[in-house]
């Protein structure tokens, strides 16, 4: 080797080091420096201010509890490469996902399917959603409550043929009625943008999916009597910091979640603004005859004015209800003909479709 | 002259590393999808959305592999020619999205990258998967991957009964 080469080789590997150190420093996988404290703007009456338009589209794909290739890791042990990866796999599945939207394995049947909201995906937030217990997986299920779903899926499998016999038969989602709470706010194929007005003693949070509108009293009011009950409960809000509270009750059997049981069900929203462009929504489902703990899952609301709430024309289009129920009357007379051994269940879709 | 040329004819034909560069021949045939070897649909952790082939008919030639497969609608065929001079060429791809693919062997494996790419609302968008085929007896696996999921597909020689 001669001593210019040397030279050279040695001022490259110089110049290389001073060069990668800053670029270094700059890299998400570097060193976390601890962020700034955010402070929250305020209402002109001195509320913290969430109002805006909200969309959670970039969430939608995360699994709702931690898959087994991440047993044993925490959400926060997932950061910077690998969440990208992970995501980027997330974006990957969602495009492939769309040949299959027509219903055709072959993808050449459907239209255009700009209106889902998967194409963005890779700009989620999280591996999966529940973070409380730590392991991320749901608690298990107490004893009565799994005798209670027992009695409540043997009922509905002895009436129903198909699911099919009447429009009764299906979901209240399927029906255009509601996704319940908090599956209105859980990331769907589309209709992901939310909107949040703030007055004096009030919250109202609207939803694109199906339209319904939550208004919460601030003002410290009881809930109301166990009589009155909804598919959305009863809220009652209030503030702890900059964090509005939510705590909702009086649910509906037909619109419960996951099972739940609509005499102790509670939930309790957490509604903090973590940036200009970022609510963090936390929940915690707290039913003591359902699950043995409480638990929790949260996802981030990201501000964004492109994606204002848009008209939900459900009932209106609802062509499917129509094909669904003559299409299982035309099922049973081929059987009655003898075409067809036995008639086939229709699914239905579940609150929140997950 | 002529003793050298037949020295080095005889080399390359008995030489394994540069006749397996020419492909396997026993890549050609028939062959059906093993359904119980090969998990798919929904929950199976394999990747959804590409239309898998239940039967496939491999053609191969010095230039070319050509595959007729029953990816369209209904089970029909469709047939798609991988060339092995590099470059990239279209194949049938699912509605609305433009597909091409590039093969080459290596070695005994025949390697196809399919990028599938379409205009989305927010810019172009696109999906590259890597397909190997590798051969043993009368089983034909197809290591399917993208990004980091990977996909075992496997196929028995013969047409199905």
């Amino acid at each position: 080797m001669t001593a210019r080469v040397s030279t050279a080789i040695a001022l490259s590997v110089t110049l290389a080091s001073a060069i990668a150190v800053p670029l270094r420093a700059q890299t998400p996988s570097g060193p976390a420096q601890r962020p700034k404290a955010y402070t929250a703007p305020r209402t002109p009456w001195g509320d913290p201010d969430l109002q805006g338009n909200y969309t959670n589209k970039y969430e939608q794909g995360t699994p709702f509890e931690r898959p087994d290739e991440f047993a044993g890791r925490k959400i926060e042990d997932l950061k910077t490469d690998e969440l990208k990866e992970i995501l980027q796999e997330r974006q990957d599945r969602a495009l492939l996902s769309i040949t299959l939207a027509g219903g055709d394995p072959a993808g050449n049947l459907g239209g255009p399917l700009w209106w889902q909201d998967q194409f963005e995906v890779h700009k989620g937030s999280r591996p999966w959603f529940v973070t409380d217990p730590s392991d991320g997986k749901i608690p298990p299920m107490t004893p009565q409550a799994l005798q209670r779903i027992a009695v409540r899926t043997a009922a509905a499998r002895a009436n129903r043929n198909g699911g099919a016999d009447s429009y009764t038969d299906r979901s209240l989602y399927d029906r255009c009625i509601t996704r319940g709470l908090p599956g209105s706010m859980m990331p769907a194929i589309y209709g992901d943008s939310y909107d949040i007005v703030q007055s004096p003693g009030y919250v109202a949070i609207r939803y694109e999916m199906v339209h319904e509108t939550r208004v919460i009293p601030l003002d410290g009011r009881p809930h109301a009597g166990g009589a009155l009950r909804s598919h959305m409960g009863d809220a009652r809000g209030h503030w702890e910091g900059n964090t509005l509270v939510v705590e909702t009750t009086n649910f509906r059997s037909e619109s419960i979640y996951r099972n739940g049981n609509p005499d102790t069900m509670k939930l309790v929203e957490r509604f903090t603004r973590i940036s200009p462009e970022k609510v963090e929504w936390k929940v915690t489902v707290d039913d003591p005859s359902t699950w043995t703990r409480p638990w929790t899952f949260a996802m981030p609301l990201t501000m964004n004015d492109s994606e204002r709430i848009m008209e939900y024309a459900c009932h209106e289009g609802n062509r499917a209800m129509e094909n669904i129920l003559s299409g299982a009357r035309s099922d049973e007379e081929a059987v009655r003909k003898g075409l067809k051994a036995s008639t086939s269940a229709v699914p239905t879709a579940a609150e929140g479709e997950r | 002259m002529k003793q050298l040329i037949c020295a080095l004819l005889l080399a390359y034909a008995f030489c394994p590393g540069v006749a397996s560069a020419q492909g396997n021949a026993d890549l050609a045939g028939t062959w059906t999808l093993d359904r119980a070897a090969t998990p798919t649909g929904r929950g199976s952790g394999g990747i959804n959305g590409i239309p898998l082939a239940g039967t496939m008919v491999i053609k191969l030639s010095p230039a070319e592999v050509t595959v007729d497969a029953d990816t369209g609608s209904s089970q029909s065929m469709q047939t798609f020619v991988y060339k092995l001079d590099g470059s990239t060429n279209p194949v049938p791809g699912s509605l609305g999205w433009e597909t091409k693919a590039k093969a080459a062997w290596q070695g005994d494996t025949l390697v196809v990258m399919t990028q599938r790419s379409m205009q989305g609302p927010t810019g172009p968008m696109g999906v590259e998967t890597k397909d190997v085929y590798s051969v043993a007896g009368d089983v034909l696996t197809i290591e399917r991957s993208l990004g980091r999921i990977s996909q075992k597909l496997v196929y028995r020689k013969g047409a199905s009964r």
